[in-house]
């Protein structure tokens, strides 16, 4: 419970900080814009707009403040409910990303008004699109190729032929978890490089060595950035897969490995994106005649719409390492709203799915020739026939248990467990309760339930005696 | 070369394409023997129907301003190669348009020395 409140704490004050480093800090006047809207120097640094951005930045750091101690603050329902405690946080997530785009678009929008309602440039509504020559013109030449990625998907397939890893993809529920994890990372990482490279090029000066070098510099980054963190999902997938097929079993230095190889793409990517934006500051100031086009008009509302664009992603405004959706085509706001419909209810289903394990309880029920076990995560049905002996202990066998699913926390274990010595196996207990009542099955292994009424286990015991008889 | 469109324009946009390449090709922004973008890569740019920048593409080489290779793409012509050209049609096209442009600016007031002054300057932008 306590490295769960680390883990959610941390998780949440660094999604605070990410939040606050992409949304809440774009208060600076750069590249023409500030806050995403195009407006002239002097109008940046005139009275009335130094006055808005000050009670911007005030509304911005209250919210950052509030929220991240929120964040912190619902983590000690972990020490409670942990349906409770993800119910909450949800919720309390949810909240925070809408109200961290709100308060950026709502601000964003308010300075578009006071731009269009003081006739500053651009404000009649440009709809100028621009287009280096020369950087288009080599935009295939720049960065790493995207076909890179299916070495890496080659290594992560190599592996099958090794009958170590085979067998354990065979005899392990959990097996196909890591090659397919692998594979679809690979995969995944290879699709958004193959996006990038054909992104479109920003234009930020009438000097055209200057857009082939800040559009080089970004692209080559960006394609290492993708191929290096391919790489170490694959690097992360063999040496499981190595370990594995050696022992068809996974230790936790290799479980630790693996995590550790699998978090390096996240610090690689930030550390690329800083590097980028430095990089390109520092390439910028030598840009002696900066062109920029006004195209506010398109991103009035915070989001873009521009229906003579035929682009489906487009490069978002307030991140230019993220990207958005042209809502002027169907297709988008279809795929906005399902994403929107999809994320809220996997919410919804893990906070439904946390409340049943703890709230409904452990029971086993007898008739028929059957044997039921419910609880709040599956139930099951064990036939008399599958039923090969039954015992009553005190505890289940020593041995160390890896969940493959379920549930393992402080209050219950529920769901399928492996046993380093004894194999595979099933769980219905509460964690401090005896005896424990194992029935031994061919099909899924011993299955072990308890209860936490006295003499329950042992009237249960009997019952499955008489009825096998 | 930066090509600047305007997509809600009167203009039709492979007429604005056609316009900007010349008028880049005019002042040295692109020199000859130099590759434009495929046809596919500056519609993507642009975010822009392929056939958009094709029929562009096709005016320019009918004009001889540009060549299109099939292992280079479109590549810039020598500006020698088109100074022959300027007598027949185009010399009828252009004191056409010179025409408009005069009656259009007389109309707006605007007298003949500062025309003739706009025009040298616009002329003189010209460094090919």
């Amino acid at each position: 419970m306590m490295l769960m409140f680390w883990i959610f704490a941390l998780t949440d004050l660094f999604v605070a900080g990410i939040f606050y480093a992409v949304y809440g800090g774009k208060r600076k006047y750069a590249e023409g814009m500030l806050l995403g809207v195009h407006i002239p120097q002097s109008a940046a640094d005139s009275e009335e707009v130094k006055v808005f951005m000050e009670r911007y930045r005030k509304n911005t750091k209250r919210f950052y403040l509030w929220n991240g101690l929120a964040g912190i603050v619902v983590c000690f329902l972990n020490f409670w409910y942990l349906s409770v405690f993800m119910i909450v946080w949800c919720v309390w997530l949810v909240e925070f990303c809408a109200g961290a785009v709100y308060l950026l678009c709502r601000t964003h929008r308010k300075l578009y008004d006071l731009k269009v309602e003081r006739g500053w440039v651009g404000s009649a509504g440009s709809r100028i699109m621009a287009v280096d020559t020369k950087v288009a013109a080599q935009n295939g030449k720049m960065g790493l190729s995207p076909w890179w990625h299916l070495l890496f998907l080659a290594l992560i397939l190599i592996s099958f032929l090794d009958p170590g890893v085979r067998r354990y993809l065979q005899t392990s529920d959990d097996g196909w978890t890591f090659p397919l994890i692998g594979i679809l990372v690979c995969v995944g990482f290879g699709i958004l490089h193959f996006i990038i490279m054909r992104t479109r090029n920003r234009i930020y000066s009438e000097d055209s060595e200057l857009n082939v070098a800040v559009n080089r510099m970004q692209k080559t980054l960006w394609s290492w950035a993708m191929v290096v963190s391919s790489l170490t999902n694959a690097a992360a997938y063999l040496v499981v897969a190595s370990y594995i097929g050696n022992h068809n079993w996974l230790n936790n230095t290799t479980y630790a490995i693996y995590i550790v190889l699998q978090t390096l793409p996240g610090v690689w990517m930030i550390g690329s994106f800083l590097y980028m934006r430095y990089k390109k500051e520092k390439m910028l100031e030598k840009n002696e005649e900066p062109l920029y086009i006004d195209d506010d008009v398109y991103w009035k509302n915070g989001w873009y719409y521009n229906p003579s664009d035929k682009r489906f992603f487009v490069q978002d405004w307030a991140c230019s390492w993220n990207y958005t959706t042209n809502m002027a085509k169907t297709g988008a706001k279809i795929f906005t709203g399902a994403a929107g419909v999809l994320t809220v209810g996997c919410l919804i289903w893990i906070c439904v799915l946390m409340w049943k394990i703890d709230f409904t309880p452990i029971e086993l029920t007898q008739r028929d020739g059957y044997v039921q076990i419910t609880s709040g995560y599956s139930d099951l049905t064990i036939s008399s026939d599958e039923i090969e002996s039954v015992e009553v202990l005190d505890s289940v066998p020593e041995d160390r248990y890896n969940r493959i699913n379920g549930s393992d926390d402080s209050r219950q274990l529920l769901g399928k467990f492996k046993g380093r010595e004894t194999g595979k196996c099933r769980m219905y207990l509460y964690v401090g309760y005896e005896p424990i009542l194992a029935i031994q099955t061919e099909k899924y292994g011993p299955v072990y339930v308890n209860s936490k009424s006295p003499g329950e286990v042992e009237e249960w015991c009997e019952k499955i005696t008489q009825m096998m008889e | 070369m930066v090509l600047k469109i305007d997509m809600s324009g009167a203009i039709p946009i492979y007429v604005q394409i056609r316009n900007e390449i010349v008028k880049g090709i005019g002042k040295g922004d692109v020199s000859a023997g130099e590759n434009l973008p495929t046809v596919r890569q500056l519609a993507s740019e642009l975010g822009i129907n392929t056939m958009t920048v094709s029929k562009a593409y096709q005016l320019l080489k009918s004009e001889g301003f540009i060549e299109t290779d099939r292992r280079k793409g479109a590549v810039v012509k020598g500006t020698h190669e088109l100074k022959g050209s300027l007598e027949g049609l185009y010399r009828e096209k252009l004191e056409g348009e010179l025409e408009l442009l005069s009656a259009e600016a007389k109309l707006r007031g605007l007298d003949k020395q500062e025309f003739i002054d706009l025009c040298a300057s616009a002329f003189a932008g010209m460094e090919v």
